[in-house]
């Protein structure tokens, strides 16, 4: 992907656009489900909820519970670059923001999608669903901005600097969407 | 070597960025700050390969 025209131009920011609205799309179907569940539960127990299962994801991201977490174990088919120099990259980052087509290879975007689903008004969703297309952005930003000691700028030395910090990115990551949640908390 | 965007001072940007909004969050039409910072240091944890 990183090798493919999503790279430069243009089609950059038509692929930035469908990691947006990708993620927004996710989110609003996460408050639209979550507005079932919630309307029974009172804000402090939806609070519980989402603090529960905020502790078993990290535990889950640190390697301390073996549970996979569902993700679609596919790659987004490069015959959506059929679609054309901007549709093309469009469609690429849709299915990428949803973070339901292709693969999830973390379990934070569960607790986010809790937190949207049982404590968010409509505007909030829409802004961790952009936040979440942007955080996705920002991946494959710095990914092709880390060329190999070769000059592979294809993602690959990204990738191997991820799994050398693997532990240490685990609990960064973790860490800002904790740091996040207390926003969310203080805001009320 | 100034443009080579690491993955480790990326995330540690985005929880200086997610730890200044918890103070921010409490002022006047901040409200809403800890949700896209929530939705981006999700969406940037999910750069590990599969």
């Amino acid at each position: 992907m990183l090798s493919s025209p999503v790279r430069r131009g243009t089609p950059t920011a038509a692929f930035g656009a469908g990691l947006v609205a990708g993620g927004c799309l996710t989110a609003t179907a996460l408050l639209v489900v979550g507005s079932l569940v919630r309307a029974p539960l009172p804000q402090p127990a939806r609070w519980a909820v989402v603090a529960a299962a905020l502790g078993a994801l990290l535990l889950v991201e640190w390697g301390g519970w073996a549970v996979r977490v569902p993700q679609n174990r596919r790659l987004v088919p490069e015959s959506v670059f059929r679609f054309g120099r901007h549709l093309g990259p469009l469609q690429f980052g849709l299915e990428m923001g949803t973070g339901a087509r292709t693969y999830l290879p973390s379990a934070l975007p569960y607790a986010a999608a809790t937190a949207v689903a049982l404590l968010a008004s409509p505007a909030a969703a829409l802004c961790a669903g952009a936040g979440f297309g942007l955080g996705r952005a920002l991946m494959t930003a710095a990914a092709v901005r880390y060329p190999g000691p070769d000059g592979d700028e294809h993602g690959r030395a990204w990738s191997d600097e991820w799994s050398r910090h693997a532990g240490r990115l685990a609990v960064l990551t973790s860490a800002a969407v904790v740091a996040a949640l207390a926003a969310v908390a203080v805001a009320g | 070597m100034s443009r080579r965007w690491h993955p480790v001072p990326v995330a540690a940007g985005l929880l200086l960025g997610a730890a200044a909004a918890v103070p921010a969050a409490t002022r006047p039409g901040l409200a809403l700050v800890g949700w896209p910072l929530l939705g981006a240091a999700a969406g940037f944890a999910t750069s590990g390969s599969t």
